[in-house]
């Protein structure tokens, strides 16, 4: 085991974290300002813009889908009051690196409880990393679901 | 399901998945499994989706693909594209029976009819012809494919399956529900305004996500003004004035392109007509300002598949396509920032109006106030509750018929 490995999954475990607890900004940070989330609908994909995806989200994006996540006021949305809790499981995480960058993939479980029910979701992940001082920016990171193509419930957070 | 669904014209699809012989795809109109196929002459049958010895399903819900016969995986027996037996593993001991080769195998379903490349069928033989079903609906079909340079449009893009635990009805209603959307989508339209805001201050561009969900969030007096078409059988338009596609920034390369292909005045005219929602009762709500289609799929009582098709049109630039695929990503998606919220309403409505001490729902507003316009349609304000009140005038029809 090589300190890249650790190294990643020390930081993707941080980032699941930030987002189970919904800290927002601090995950949002973690992304390169040209960085992209994309949860495509059909197995391989390659096409975000021909083809509909589930998400596509630049920076902009991203960070109004945080804020409507965030609004815990009156007017805050239908669908996440009261606040849907989620928990993420990564697994059999791979790395490849290369000189100032790491691909990383690996198996995501993911946990969403909207009263009452629970949801899972499972997903092939997949991070695009550039190395930054001591940790990473996320360049690109693309979640396969499981059943991304099959019929879906609401989705109401990222994995 | 067998007094609305058995009895009305249903959505199948379009033209284009099927553009070869041997090209099919397998829906559903209420409960019954259909394939839709088509046939080595070019014309298109839809036959039930079953095996006519033990009723297996040939082809999974949702399959698609490309067959020169139908074969059914239980006991192999295999059909024609027509749907004639053509054979049966150890035929000896069905003789003296119906079943022989190039005898009648998966049955038709009752009619099936398309216009300008959108398939619809129905159970039931008997009943209107598309074309006087559709009524004054067809202007707003219409203008989805007027809209194509070419005069033809194409799936494309995938498809979004959302699974709503509600009844379909719920749907069906809200496409057309002109008083929810500053209201259910106003957290989704607040951040989409505060990006719109930053990225016009700092003179950058504004991405179409933004463009696509800020409008959700207009004045009632905006959603009245668009208005709304009520027309038999229970089809509805809103924004059969104006709509939330109306504002988009306009998008010059394509406009060139349609007034090349139909001349300018006629240009304007089509994009001028920019219907908001438009539902063919029960089973297909569409959006022609772009190019997408949403068909109702109940299940249960409780629970309807929404699948959203995209389309592009012929002779139009990319990215004009790229909108459609970028308004749905946003607002369509299971994960998107307006549809889960939209399903929260309908649940609820679905747990609310399961108590049985009160009988009613108010769907008073305007009465009366609805005007025939030159199509045969009844048009009024936006916000009247008339399009529900025309919905289910057409339910009450549907379901007090004997059932079929």
């Amino acid at each position: 085991m090589t300190a890249d490995w650790q190294c990643v999954q020390r930081f993707l475990t941080e980032e699941a974290r930030l987002l189970d607890t919904g800290d927002w900004d601090r995950w949002l940070a973690l992304f390169a300002t040209d960085g992209m989330y994309w949860m495509p609908v059909s197995p391989g994909q390659t096409d975000p813009l021909n083809h509909v995806s589930l998400i596509y989200d630049d920076a902009i994006l991203r960070q109004m889908r945080c804020k409507r996540f965030g609004d815990r006021s009156e007017s805050g949305a239908l669908s996440l009051q009261p606040a849907p809790r989620c928990m993420r499981m990564i697994t059999n995480l791979e790395i490849q690196t290369e000189p100032g960058r790491v691909t990383a993939q690996a198996s995501v479980i993911f946990a969403q409880y909207a009263q009452p029910t629970v949801s899972t979701y499972y997903a092939r992940v997949a991070w695009d990393l550039r190395e930054q001082a001591d940790s990473y920016l996320i360049q690109r990171k693309r979640v396969d679901l499981l059943n991304s193509d099959g019929p879906l419930s609401d989705i109401l957070a990222y994995l | 399901m067998s007094r609305i669904f058995a009895r009305s014209w249903i959505y199948l699809g379009h033209d284009s998945q099927i553009a070869d012989p041997g090209c099919f795809f397998a829906t559903q109109i209420g409960r019954e499994p259909v394939l839709v196929i088509r046939q080595t002459d070019g014309s298109i049958r839809a036959l039930l989706n079953r095996c006519a010895h033990k009723g297996m399903q040939l082809c999974p819900d949702g399959a698609t693909g490309k067959k020169r016969l139908l074969h059914c995986g239980y006991h192999g027996w295999t059909y024609h594209l027509d749907g004639r037996v053509r054979t049966v593993p150890v035929e000896q001991g069905y003789e003296g029976t119906c079943v022989s080769r190039g005898s009648a195998g998966l049955s038709a379903i009752g009619a099936i009819a398309h216009y300008r490349g959108f398939i619809f069928g129905r159970l039931q033989a008997e009943g209107p012809d598309l074309l006087s079903w559709l009524g004054p609906m067809r202007s707003s079909l219409d203008n989805f494919v007027d809209r194509a340079p070419e005069d033809r449009v194409v799936v494309a893009g995938g498809v979004l399956r959302y699974l709503h635990h509600a009844n379909w009805k719920f749907f069906a209603e809200n496409t057309l529900d002109a008083l929810h959307p500053m209201v259910v989508h106003q957290s989704a339209v607040a951040q989409a305004r505060k990006a719109q805001a930053q990225r016009t201050e700092q003179g950058l561009d504004v991405p179409f996500e933004l463009q696509a969900v800020v409008p959700f969030g207009a004045p009632y007096s905006f959603f009245n003004d668009m208005g709304q078409r009520g027309a038999p059988f229970g089809h509805g338009d809103l924004g059969n004035r104006s709509s939330i596609h109306s504002g988009y920034e306009s998008q010059q390369e394509y406009f060139q392109t349609l007034s090349s292909a139909r001349g300018e005045e006629q240009a304007r005219q089509i994009l001028s007509i920019s219907r908001n929602n438009s539902v063919l009762y029960p089973s297909i709500m569409f959006k022609a300002p772009v190019s997408l289609v949403r068909v109702i799929k109940p299940l249960a009582v409780d629970r309807t598949l929404i699948e959203t098709w995209h389309f592009r049109l012929c002779g139009a630039p990319d990215d004009l396509f790229h909108r459609t695929v970028q308004y749905s990503t946003i607002v369509n998606s299971s994960a998107g920032a307006v549809g889960p919220d939209d399903h929260v309403a309908y649940q609820r409505l679905q747990r609310g109006l399961q108590g049985q001490l009160n009988d009613w729902v108010l769907l008073a507003r305007y009465p009366g106030q609805e005007t025939a316009d030159e199509e045969g349609a009844l048009s009024t304000q936006g916000t009247s509750d008339f399009v529900y009140r025309n919905q289910f005038a057409a339910w009450s029809e549907y379901m007090q018929q004997d059932a079929s």
